[in-house]
């Protein structure tokens, strides 16, 4: 048993950290610093999404034949962490965590030639049509349905929490497409494009004032039968493999720890209001400290997992493991960012973006104009993905045999 | 012993239920578009229901009411989630000219055509609320203030200087700078920058200036408590709607668990503004302050508590800005703060003890 790393992994780091050095933007990561919300908007996003396509390292987690990389788990790793310290913005998951890796495994040929080089490029942007208004948690019971016409589906329902679908041309979809069997066994999963007068959407703005989600509504929204991946009604053994993907599909701990590392800089300059810095406050220390071991704790639980799968074991549940624990820690993260602050950390700003030229003018510190607004969005993370409840019933049943 | 409301106190609180109820959240989108945050004449219907007199001393031509009388009130203004800055633009301004003895502002106040912003906090002292960086100097001040609540809206600022002073100083005087920004409940602030300002000192003894802030701290521990009742009540109702996996979510063990909890969090937190409000004439000053700071960190810890125990149980719907509940975990996560998080106010309790 040992954490090291072999020679040629060290040599692949100092790879990564010289591209890093070289090819990230000082506005990608200034942008990525000072947005609120969960994912970094396409003006961002998209511009390091292609200088990693340009690299051959934007679907480092599909497989080789598919465009990937070949990497190993480690060396994923490696480039995730390396990215995070780096403060390299978080990608968009939908076509390159989600989608991408389900056209992998469960499409034709002729769908991987179709689809997969556009995902690769940024050329086509995806969302995620799972979530009905009343469908959360429940997934299985969703109500959209698609009926066959000729060579299409038509698809009726309407789509909740629909991220980014304001700037998507298309969104992948559970439909239901046979009402008459179990509710898990008559969904299907279907492609369908969001340039058609069948689709509109609907902003969702958030508690922090930030729009990032969407309603989609599909009235009579038509897709080719050639846009179905898998048969019909295998639907749910691909919504399923997904959400795996959704929720242990990147490693939480070297962001968290980074996140870490800034709120300790912070409070290491952050009046106390009296006597020295708030890094010399013992409570606001020893709050950092419990953050730092539960997150060293999260790194070496993901590498574990890493470890199993490196050898081909089974990750399974232990994905709603670290989903359930990363997300509470972002919250706890993100609420002491905030704390540290003081009555700085109240501003909330109505316009966005927070960065470029048209942005506001922060109150004290810059990184205080986006606290509250990132903590508020930040209570996301225990709901989306399947909410900790739902990973806690996960886990007493498929881990816990209760 | 009585915990029962009197006929006034039942009509104050009935009269602000009305006043609130027709608010609902699209009203509120609206009113924040208002310049400053906030519809200027509807302060005017806040002083016309008496809310404001009820803080001014008889002697200044107010109501005299009772912390008791007071916390009911801020109590109702959280239940029916206010957006009304009574307590941050009413209560403290008239709390601090009562105390500097400015008879004619608190009159000018208390009738509502008069709205003041208190300008206490400074840059680099958190929440500490003893001025030190802004210095009086032959009738004039210079200094710099943040988190100055309302002052977009203020025809007055109220300045806290160094040598517990209170500058009454015009927000268009010479060397005014302001700096408007909107923070978390939706209201505004401003940083106030004063370069050899002109203003009217008056002498603010220590002794009432932590007078008022333990007002302010009571008050805004029984606007959390109404908050945060009503984020529990709001819940409450959700998850006997709610359907999932064929069954109401209430009718899950794990979350009525942690329901009860929050019923017992907000009990907890009704007895400890009740049992402070009620402490109001018999402790002394100085001890006040302190009370009023440990009661507002134990409320402020309940109501955040119940305000995301809320948002997480409202699943998606919790995140958007479409219900009431996050309208009120975050005005909330702004008392919270005002006059010290929770950790400074129990620091203070604790060190005073």
């Amino acid at each position: 048993m040992d954490l090291d790393l072999t020679k040629d992994e060290i040599e692949f780091r100092e790879e990564v950290r010289d591209f890093l050095r070289t090819s990230l933007p000082d506005h990608v990561r200034d942008g990525a610093r000072r947005t609120p919300g969960v994912f970094v908007e396409p003006d961002i996003g998209l511009v390091w999404h292609r200088i990693l396509n340009d690299k051959g390292w934007v679907a480092y987690h599909w497989p080789e034949d598919c465009g990937g990389t070949g990497w190993t788990p480690m060396q994923r790793y490696i480039f995730e962490k390396e990215c995070a310290v780096a403060g390299a913005p978080a990608l968009s998951v939908l076509g390159l965590r989600l989608v991408g890796p389900v056209i992998c495994a469960f499409g034709t040929q002729e769908q991987k030639d179709r689809f997969l080089p556009a995902i690769r490029a940024g050329t086509d942007y995806w969302c995620q049509g799972y979530s009905e208004p009343q469908s959360g948690s429940d997934l299985a019971s969703l109500r959209t349905r698609a009926r066959r016409e000729g060579d299409e589906y038509v698809v009726d329902g309407s789509k909740i929490w629909t991220t980014h679908a304001h700037h998507a041309n298309w969104i992948f979809c559970l439909v239901r497409t046979d009402g008459e069997v179990k509710k898990q066994a008559g969904i299907s999963f279907l492609l369908v494009p969001m340039d058609q007068p069948g689709v509109t959407v609907t902003p969702i703005i958030t508690m922090a004032g930030d729009h990032e989600v969407n309603q989609v509504f599909l009235d009579g929204a038509r897709t080719s039968v050639d846009n179905r991946i898998g048969e019909e009604g295998q639907g749910w053994t691909i919504a399923k493999f997904l959400l795996e993907n959704e929720r242990g599909g990147s490693f939480h701990a070297p962001r968290l720890i980074r996140a870490i590392d800034h709120l300790e800089q912070l409070a290491g300059v952050a009046p106390s209001g009296h006597n020295g810095s708030l890094g010399g406050d013992i409570q606001v220390a020893t709050r950092i400290a419990r953050l730092r071991l539960e997150a060293e704790a999260l790194e070496t639980t993901e590498l574990r997992i890493l470890a199993d799968i490196a050898k081909g074991r089974p990750a399974g549940p232990q994905t709603s493991l670290v989903k359930l624990i990363s997300s509470e820690l972002h919250q706890r993260i993100d609420g002491l960012a905030m704390d540290l602050h003081g009555y700085d950390g109240l501003q909330l700003p109505t316009v966005r973006p927070l960065y470029g030229n048209e942005a506001p003018p922060p109150i004290g510190d810059p990184d205080a104009q986006v606290a509250a607004a990132r903590y508020l969005n930040s209570r996301a993370w225990t709901v989306f993905g399947g909410s900790s409840e739902v990973q806690k019933n996960i886990i007493a049943k498929t881990v816990l045999r209760l | 012993m009585n915990f029962d409301l009197d006929d006034d106190q039942r009509l104050t609180r009935d009269t602000i239920a009305r006043f609130l109820g027709s608010v609902d959240v699209a009203a509120r989108h609206a009113m924040r578009k208002s310049d400053g945050g906030y519809p200027r004449a509807r302060w005017q219907e806040v002083a016309d229901l008496g809310l404001l007199a009820l803080a001014a001393p008889e002697a200044m031509g107010g109501i005299g009411g009772t912390m008791v009388d007071l916390a009911l009130v801020a109590e109702a203004l959280g239940k029916g989630n206010a957006i009304d800055p009574w307590l941050e633009n009413g209560v403290l301004p008239i709390r601090l000219a009562a105390a500097a003895g400015d008879g004619a502002l608190v009159e000018e106040l208390l009738a509502g055509t008069r709205l003041a912003a208190v300008a206490f906090a400074e840059p680099g002292r958190r929440f500490e609320t003893e001025a030190v960086g802004t210095r009086v100097e032959d009738g004039h001040i210079s200094g710099a203030k943040t988190f100055v609540l309302g002052a977009p809206l203020a025809d007055t600022l109220l300045v806290t200087t160094a040598g517990h002073r209170l500058a009454k100083v015009a927000p268009d005087a010479a060397g005014v700078v302001r700096q408007a920004y909107p923070v978390i409940d939706g209201s505004h602030a401003a940083t106030i920058d004063l370069h050899r300002t002109p203003a009217e000192v008056s002498d603010l003894p220590d002794a009432r200036f932590e007078r008022a802030i333990g007002d302010a701290r009571l008050l805004a521990a029984a606007e959390m408590l109404g908050l945060a009742q009503t984020m529990f009540d709001d819940t409450l109702t959700y998850v006997g709607e709610r359907q999932q996996f064929g069954a109401a979510i209430g009718s899950f063990q794990a979350l009525q668990h942690r329901l009860v909890e929050c019923y017992a969090a907000v009990e907890q937190a009704r007895s400890m503004v009740l049992r402070t409000a009620m402490l109001d004439p018999t402790t002394d000053d100085a001890n006040w302050s302190r009370v009023a700071a440990g009661a507002k960190a134990f409320v402020g810890e309940a109501a955040i508590r119940i305000g995301l125990e809320a948002v997480q149980m409202h699943g998606g719907m919790g995140q958007t800005d479409e219900l009431a509940i996050g309208h009120a975990l975050k005005r909330v996560m702004l008392l919270d703060k005002l006059f010290g998080d929770q950790a400074h106010c129990l620091v203070h309790y604790a060190r005073a003890a």
